[in-house]
């Protein structure tokens, strides 16, 4: 199968989905422009956070495509296509390392060699997302719900991808940090991303909104 | 000194099962459920042992370096079977890489252990390569569980970051590599800490063997020094080719792990 456009950033085509066993939906089509940002929402258990999880190629679809800069993902480019991709889950795990280490870790990663902790951006991003600097010093497991997602997010933006993945990245924060997260990727022009959310401020900064239940995926 | 060790007679080995006295009485008493297993266990250890006695008269006097390799080749089956059993893996899946790590693991040590530490003119003497065998095998095995299972249970429960680390860029090797550490780490603590206390909390069963046999005290320590480092060496090799060696059969070309692999 051709991609539609050579020039979109992530095209999915007549995307079917199923987990364990059970039908999540079909026929699902959209594509991201470069600097494009959209949501997808949906009812719990229809299927979102799995067609992120395709989209990193955690899950195979039952049938449909998705193209990435018009590549077909496949096994052959999969990890290749993975490191170009940015992804905050709903529930990081980030491990047990302290915060810094595990900011540090990516970069030790052959994928990611030509590029080095940005400590000036990091802590920039830090005031940003409302978060203490003695952070950086402790456990990773000992943090919040809320703190995780804001750590998973600023490792994933330090590392300039070209799209971005956001699994329900704001749903622990309070309304106020909700906000100050959401201005700050409003304000970031050139970032793509794909947002699973329920979250009106990111619904409102979507281009598009896309909506996934009914078995059927469409856009709203 | 007398260099022949006292037998045991059919009234005195009856009189040692004896002691199982106390274990009985408190398991009884407190109803914990082991008396089944407890009795199955010691019927098959006794029957075990009296069949491989008579086995081992049997390779001793013949002395055949085939037969001494048959046997070999029987207790890395053996161990094969059971540690992939007892590591919760499905065996038609493991079967083949753990027999390789098992025997790579077994017989680097146990070479060099006879040909270059004791020097044994016939490397295949029975009397020597048959027990030193069971000896790495035997108690490296219990840590060769250790590690394989700590291995892929912790990737199994801890699958959702093992998944972000390879969304942040890691290829499978950098991904699997904490848990690697992590297996590891718990697989060789055990004997390295055992190395640690040898000589005062125990004296280990070869040496106590050797000092039985009627030996000089001080040629039995070397051999229990020579033997705890092939040990050693032994799961250290075992251990990390299980490893490695099973992730192209239990992971998806796209990195996930596959959850078929569990029994």
């Amino acid at each position: 199968m051709e991609p539609q456009s050579q020039r979109s950033l992530l095209e999915v085509r007549q995307l079917e989905l199923s987990f364990q066993d059970k039908f999540l939906f079909s026929d699902l089509n959209f594509s991201i422009e470069p600097g494009q940002k959209i949501s997808v929402k949906g009812k719990s258990g229809s299927g979102k956070s799995t067609l992120l999880k395709c989209i990193l190629g955690f899950m195979v679809p039952a049938s449909g495509s998705i193209f990435f800069k018009g590549e077909e993902l496949s096994v052959k480019n999969i990890w290749s296509l993975r490191r170009r991709i940015g992804y905050v889950p709903q529930e990081p795990d980030l491990g047990d390392l302290e915060v810094l280490a595990f900011l540090e870790k990516p970069y030790r990663y052959k994928a990611n060699h030509d590029q080095a902790l940005d400590r000036d951006r990091l802590e920039g991003l830090f005031e940003t997302f409302h978060l203490e600097k003695e952070l950086l010093h402790k456990p990773s497991r000992l943090l919040s719900g809320g703190e995780k997602q804001r750590v998973a997010m600023i490792s994933a933006l330090l590392l300039d991808r070209d799209l971005y993945l956001f699994d329900e990245a704001t749903a622990a924060l309070d309304a106020e940090t909700r906000l100050a997260v959401v201005n700050h990727l409003h304000k970031l022009e050139d970032l793509s991303a794909l947002f699973v959310t329920h979250d009106q401020n990111l619904l409102d900064l979507s281009a598009k909104v896309l909506s996934i239940g009914n078995n059927r995926g469409g856009e709203s | 000194m007398d260099n022949a060790t006292l037998d045991i007679g059919t009234v005195g080995l009856l009189l040692g099962y004896l002691l199982l006295i106390f274990p009985i009485v408190f398991i009884l008493y407190y109803r914990v459920r082991l008396m089944k297993q407890l009795t199955v266990s010691v019927l098959r250890l006794t029957i075990q042992l009296l069949l491989v006695g008579l086995y081992l008269q049997f390779v001793f006097r013949l002395n055949a370096w085939w037969l001494n390799l048959l046997w070999l080749l029987v207790m890395l089956v053996a161990a094969d079977i059971s540690l992939v059993n007892s590591s919760k893996l499905v065996l038609s899946r493991f079967f083949l890489p753990i027999f390789v790590s098992l025997t790579v693991g077994t017989v680097i040590p146990l070479f060099y252990f006879i040909a270059v530490v004791i020097k044994l003119p016939n490397i295949l003497d029975a009397r020597y390569f048959i027990p030193i065998a069971g000896m790495i095998m035997g108690n490296s095995l219990r840590a060769d569980i250790v590690g394989l299972s700590t291995f892929y249970n912790s990737l199994h429960d801890q699958e959702k970051n093992y998944l972000y680390n390879l969304s942040r860029g890691a290829s499978l090797s950098e991904a699997v590599r904490p848990f690697l550490q992590k297996a590891y780490y718990a697989s060789l603590a055990p004997t390295i800490a055992t190395m640690a206390t040898i000589g005062i909390v125990s004296l280990p069963g070869m040496m106590t063997g050797i000092i039985l046999g009627g030996t000089d005290p001080f040629v039995a320590i070397k051999y229990q020094i020579a033997i705890m480092m092939a040990i050693f060496a032994g799961t250290a090799l075992a251990v990390i080719l299980g490893i490695l060696l099973t992730l192209r059969i239990s992971f998806s070309r796209y990195g996930v792990l596959d959850p078929d692999i569990f029994k």
